[in-house]
């Protein structure tokens, strides 16, 4: 018998019991729904991250970190300007800032305040590894030896302009003391809006040398040196060459691992929320076993005149398989449009939900963090739905109806024709 | 009426005949053919050693009280039923010899059953339920339709092809049996109690019909039954008791019925 012959059978058997039909359909629905609204939300979930870390980290820029060692115990405790020079070396490496950083507060003139952080660097460092993100608002880099000089990031309302003093407070350690120490900087240029730029953000941030920071401090240790690379698409090979010239003994970052190791929670999460909505197709799979068992009962004499009339086994058996596909496919397409729309609905809702607490957590205004991602304002989820997931999820629909839709198949397929013929 | 060529496809049989080129004056033939039922404890004896030979084009009528075997023996001559002692040969060819799909095949395009109680798919139109042996046997489906059409105009139903068998009077769902017993172009026609089941004057009709595709299609008709009238249209009538014949007689022979 034909493909479309048996199908067309089933279709007309499935229509004769229309409630029941759509129970069972319904079943397959909800599974479905359930995975691709799961596979859709996380998809979009996914996809917001990545391009959020991707407009937050620079792809060509490497940072090294002391830490390290065999199985994270030794590892160098501090790094120092000569390290610069190691990693200069590597090749690949087109240029390097170091550079130290701490949370402080700075005030200006007239008293306003602003919660910042102070960076140590070189300018000229800066300049190679950000200077095509880098434009002056007003002013320039604080000349060549100047000590008493800054620079100012980015800022919504500027706290100084060029020329203005601003003032900040610092815990330096002298001995076994801490002491709070007021330092005083002229303002000798205010940067334009830079956007995210990965581990260290230029915005809001205010520059000082290297040396009056190191001076500051009374430290010789630096605590982060980025290295620009050439070509991002070897920055592993270059992480490694790297940590060879350091003998394992630092800490080095590569921006997509960044995204490979937060995605890979992420993953592990769909992967445990998929299981669990998986469980809502097994019980839709045992219904249909239940339902094909009961529906060969009802049929046994139907079953018995078909193969009176000449119907082989197997025409039994892929007349009740075509209706478990044919359930599997409409059950299937249905769950997929509905799980849109439930995974739609749900990224309307959740950034709603979230706005007060997930988005800021993602925002590190101080020191460390990824740079801080856009405003919270602006969160929305739209989920992702690949045309990969399409089809797994209609294959996971009929492969559920088929594999629980045998044995009831198998039964009807070998029912002896008399016995059949005589069941009332 | 326009007689349709029956559609032929291939007969996965045929290669068997050719093979067994076997030369029978009879189109039935079976020897010594048991059929044991256990029946828990209980072994029912439903046929027990039928000698039965047909003749090509014959009517012949098998006659007995309900529990004579005379059903079972219809089923073992179709291939619905296996003998569990002798053998049935169906136009020369051995049943024992076949499996379950040729069995099938056999049912599908060498016999054709007429039940007492129709035996029609209830969710299909008459015209579906004669397309549906076409269909297991691959007709192409504009071929398939035009068959069915054709078998149930011959059968007179041709103005209630669209129609479901609860739509239907008895005698209708009869005959649309009966068509889709020809679908296939079987030369053997097995009928179980085809009259049980209608009223005098349907069931008078009904065995002319049968009587009538006999004289003029060369059909071989097996009918089992009590309705004495029968008995009239028969070439030969077997009377069955106990699962084995009893007697064996000339039929009255007539071409109709009162």
């Amino acid at each position: 018998m034909k493909f479309r012959n048996i199908l067309g059978l089933s279709w007309a058997n499935m229509r004769r019991r229309k409630t029941r039909t759509a129970l069972t359909t319904l079943g397959i629905v909800v599974g479905i729904m359930a995975v691709v609204s799961i596979a859709a939300l996380s998809g979009g979930f996914e996809a917001q991250i990545t391009d959020q870390l991707m407009q937050g980290l620079d792809m060509d820029i490497l940072t090294v970190m002391p830490g390290g060692g065999i199985l994270g115990g030794g590892g160098l405790t501090s790094l120092n300007l000569n390290d610069t020079a190691l990693i200069q070396n590597v090749t690949g490496v087109e240029a390097t800032l170091p550079y130290s950083q701490t949370g402080t507060s700075v005030y200006n003139e007239t008293g306003g305040t602003l919660d910042t952080r102070l960076v140590g660097l070189n300018f000229t460092d800066l300049e190679a590894v950000y200077g095509h993100k880098l434009q002056f608002a007003e002013g320039e880099y604080p000349g060549i030896g100047v000590n008493d000089s800054c620079m100012i990031g980015y800022l919504d309302d500027p706290i100084a302009d060029v020329g203005d003093n601003i003032t900040t407070e610092i815990l330096v350690r002298v001995g076994m003391s801490f002491s709070f120490v007021n330092v005083s900087f002229i303002v000798s240029g205010v940067l334009d809006e830079a956007g995210q730029s990965g581990m260290l953000p230029l915005d809001r941030s205010v520059f000082v040398p290297l040396d009056t920071y190191q001076d500051l401090f009374n430290s010789e240790n630096i605590d982060m040196i980025l290295a620009k690379i050439d070509d991002p698409t070897q920055a592993d090979a270059i992480a490694d060459e790297i940590r060879d010239a350091f003998e394992d003994q630092v800490l080095v970052i590569v921006p997509s691992s960044i995204i490979d190791t937060v995605m890979s929670v992420f993953d592990i999460m769909e992967i445990f929320l998929l299981a669990i909505a998986s469980i809502a197709l097994l019980v839709a799979g045992i219904s249909i076993l239940n339902i094909m068992l009961v529906s060969v009962m009802e049929r046994t004499r139907e079953i018995g005149i078909m193969k009176a009339v000449g119907a082989k086994d197997r025409t039994i058996l892929s007349q009740f398989l075509s209706e478990a596909v044919l359930l599997g496919v409409i059950g299937g397409a249905i769950g997929i449009i509905t799980g849109w729309g439930l995974a739609y609905g749900m990224g309307l809702m959740l950034p709603l939900l979230f706005s007060g607490n997930f988005a800021s957590g993602f925002t590190g205004s101080d020191g460390g963090g990824f740079g801080g991602f856009s405003g919270s304002s602006s969160f929305t989820l739209t989920p992702v739905l690949p045309i990969e997931t399409i089809f797994i999820a209609i294959g996971f629909a009929i492969l559920i109806s088929v594999i629980f839709a045998l044995y009831p198949a198998r039964k009807a397929a070998k029912l002896d024709p008399v016995k059949a013929l005589r069941y009332e | 009426m326009t007689e349709q060529k029956p559609v032929q496809t291939t007969d996965p049989l045929k290669a068997l005949y050719d093979y067994q080129s076997h030369t029978s004056d009879y189109i039935i033939e079976t020897t010594n053919l048991c059929k044991t039922y256990e029946m828990g404890p209980v072994q029912v004896h439903a046929v027990q050693g039928v000698n039965l030979q047909v003749r090509r084009g014959e009517f012949l009528v098998i006659l007995g009280v309900s529990g004579s075997g005379k059903s079972t023996l219809l089923h073992l001559l179709g291939a619905l039923d296996q003998p569990t002692q002798g053998k049935v040969y169906v136009e020369g060819l051995d049943l024992s010899t076949l499996d379950h799909n040729k069995l099938a095949d056999v049912r599908l395009r060498r016999v054709g059953f007429v039940f007492q109680f129709f035996n029609l798919m209830p969710q299909l139109t008459a015209q579906g339920n004669v397309e549906l042996p076409l269909k297991f046997a691959e007709v192409p489906t504009a071929s398939a339709r035009g068959r069915a059409r054709e078998l149930l105009t011959r059968v007179g139903l041709g103005e209630r092809r669209e129609h479901i068998p609860s739509e239907l009077s008895g005698g209708e769902q009869q005959r649309v049996a009966i068509a889709r017993s020809l679908a296939n172009n079987p030369r053997i026609i097995l009928a179980d109690e085809p009259t049980g089941n209608l009223d005098t004057k349907t069931g008078a009709e009904i065995i002319h019909l049968l009587r009538e595709l006999n004289q003029t299609q060369g059909l071989t008709f097996v009918v089992v039954g009590h309705d004495q009238r029968l008995t009239t249209v028969a070439d030969r009538v077997i009377e069955m008791q106990d699962g084995a014949f009893v007697s064996e007689r000339k039929g009255g022979g007539e071409v109709t019925v009162q």
